[in-house]
């Protein structure tokens, strides 16, 4: 490696990542945003149940040991799901369905312009409490175990609080809970941005658009989007495997899917700004959510370092909720990791299989 | 450590690399007694002590309140520019359209819904039929694990600020 090849292959990164950002750019942009153009799925999936913005995908048990509740992945809003079986070795769903976990995922339908007018009512109490019917009709069972990742974490939690009833089991991972924790930095930033602007971004888009999501998950880190991860390709370009993981995510980075334009406001101005959701404030389809109201168990996976949301906005969680039986998983990986990285396949996710066989009876 | 004195401890590496240590090991070069990889050691040390430090200088801008208030106001005037193109642009092209005989979006969208509708009625078909076809399959590839990890960890590497001098987050 020499200074001369870097600054030759340097521009070819960077022209390679400014396509692959006009890409996600164009996709975000199209009226119906094209999932047609997600990679093949690595584990076999049936789509059960459309309806609302949801397509239910069912991923059958393997091996000769099967839970009797089934479980459904409820994933965050705002990317496309297919991190979640991304390679063999490095698939949350491959792992959970070894282990015997009938699984269902909520593959989230992009809004168009014509669904703004979606909030956290219809996300929640609609469109969960739709899934969550269907997979209670497939599997002849009262109640399921759910699983919610980032905002899909956010959007379960009031499920739960809402529909106890139907919960048995519920794991929340990574979950922006505490919204005043201010440990991010771009955070301070946002809170300067109006209220008047914020309904700005509806009026003229209707949605918030993809792009404006995407500067912003790239503004918490600019010189590692901007330079460091093409230095770090460079640096291993030699590595097997390296490069292949490199496009596979940086796919995966510049596929923002636009966020519906009322949950987009209740979400900044409700959520993060006054804080309702932590304070039991937090008022969905005329009903306050109240944290006390959820009684199951309850199992709260961290990543210690997560960088995007602050390990101290997750752990407060359990000391808000009226269950007996709930706990703190802590686990030394950042927020993506805990999906993909192999620590988090071999140690992470068979903690969390074993969590949910405990609780199955 | 404090982030003020990692902060000092990056400055020291980014001079000590650029003003002593590089040049000494150009001249070993010159002089053939240089270790294997010794001047790119330094400067890869040099650039990830620079690294740090702008991502740093980073953090501190964005919890600058006037960097804030410049955010807003920018984004505020460039969705009203936006406003205001997308309604000349709608009321021109809206004239336009009925010249050349191009479609409105929302025809557009209608038929696209209606497209969508014939899919779902031939998923259904076809998961009915007897020896459907399997899902497609990912091209095979050889990898190295070892190096998919390197990667992760470089993702999802940076500790949040409360992390950096305030301790780690806790178990309950």
């Amino acid at each position: 490696m020499s200074l001369m090849s870097l600054l030759n292959e340097l521009p070819q990164y960077w022209a390679e990542g400014a396509i692959r950002e006009l890409e996600g750019f164009r996709r975000g942009l199209s009226e119906t945003y094209p999932i047609e153009d997600d990679p093949p799925p690595l584990t076999p999936y049936t789509v059960v149940y459309e309806g609302g913005k949801v397509s239910l995908r069912r991923y059958q048990a393997q091996g000769t040991v099967r839970h009797k509740t089934p479980l459904l992945i409820c994933y965050a809003l705002i990317k496309r799901p297919y991190v979640l079986d991304l390679l063999p070795g490095r698939s949350l769903i491959e792992t959970l369905t070894k282990k015997g976990l009938e699984v269902y995922l909520i593959d989230w339908i992009p809004p168009t312009r014509a669904d703004s007018w979606r909030g956290f009512d219809a996300y929640v109490n609609e469109d969960i409490a739709n899934a969550v019917r269907a997979v209670q009709l497939c599997e002849d069972i009262e109640r399921i175990s759910l699983l919610g990742y980032c905002f899909g974490g956010m959007l379960s939690t009031i499920y739960t609080a809402l529909h106890q009833e139907t919960i048995k089991n519920f794991v929340a991972l990574t979950l922006p809970l505490d919204l005043s924790v201010r440990d991010i930095p771009l955070n301070s930033t946002m809170d300067h941005v109006s209220e008047e602007t914020i309904n700005l971004i509806t009026e003229t888009f209707g949605n918030c658009p993809a792009a404006l999501m995407k500067a912003g998950f790239s503004s918490m880190a600019p010189i590692h989007h901007a330079l460091d991860k093409y230095i770090g390709l460079y640096r291993n370009k030699e590595n097997k495997g390296y490069p292949e993981m490199f496009d596979l995510f940086e796919r995966w980075m510049s596929g923002e899917v636009p966020l519906a334009g009322r949950i987009f406001r209740e979400l900044i101005l409700d959520v993060t700004r006054k804080n309702l959701l932590v304070q039991s404030q937090f008022v969905v389809g005329g009903r306050k959510v109240e944290l006390k109201n959820i009684t199951c168990p309850v199992l709260n996976v961290v990543a210690d370092r997560d960088d995007v949301v602050a390990p101290r906005s997750s752990l407060p969680f359990i000391d808000l909720i009226g269950s007996d039986d709930k706990a703190n998983l802590v686990f030394p990986t950042g927020h993506v990791g805990a999906i993909v990285s192999g620590a988090a396949q071999k140690l992470l996710w068979p903690q969390v299989a074993a969590w949910l066989a405990d609780h199955d009876g | 450590m404090s982030e003020r004195s990692q902060s000092a401890k990056d400055v020291l590496i980014v001079y000590k690399s650029l003003l002593i240590e590089l040049p000494v090991a150009g001249a070993k070069v010159s002089l053939g007694v240089a270790k294997d990889n010794e001047l790119e050691g330094i400067a890869w040390k040099a650039y990830e002590a620079w690294v740090r430090l702008v991502n740093r200088s980073t953090d501190t801008l964005y919890q600058n309140p006037f960097f804030g208030d410049s955010v807003g106001r920018g984004l505020h005037g460039l969705l009203q520019i936006q406003r205001l193109t997308n309604s000349v642009g709608g009321a021109v092209f809206a004239a336009l359209r009925s010249v050349t005989g191009l479609p409105a979006a929302s025809e557009v969208q209608a038929m696209r819904a209606e497209l969508k509708d014939l899919r779902l009625e031939l998923r259904s078909l076809i998961a009915a039929l007897p020896g459907r076809p399997a899902m497609p399959e990912r091209a095979e590839m050889r990898r190295d694990e070892a190096a998919e990890e390197e990667f992760i960890k470089a993702i999802d590497g940076r500790p949040p600020a409360a992390r950096r001098g305030k301790g780690a987050a806790k178990a309950a």
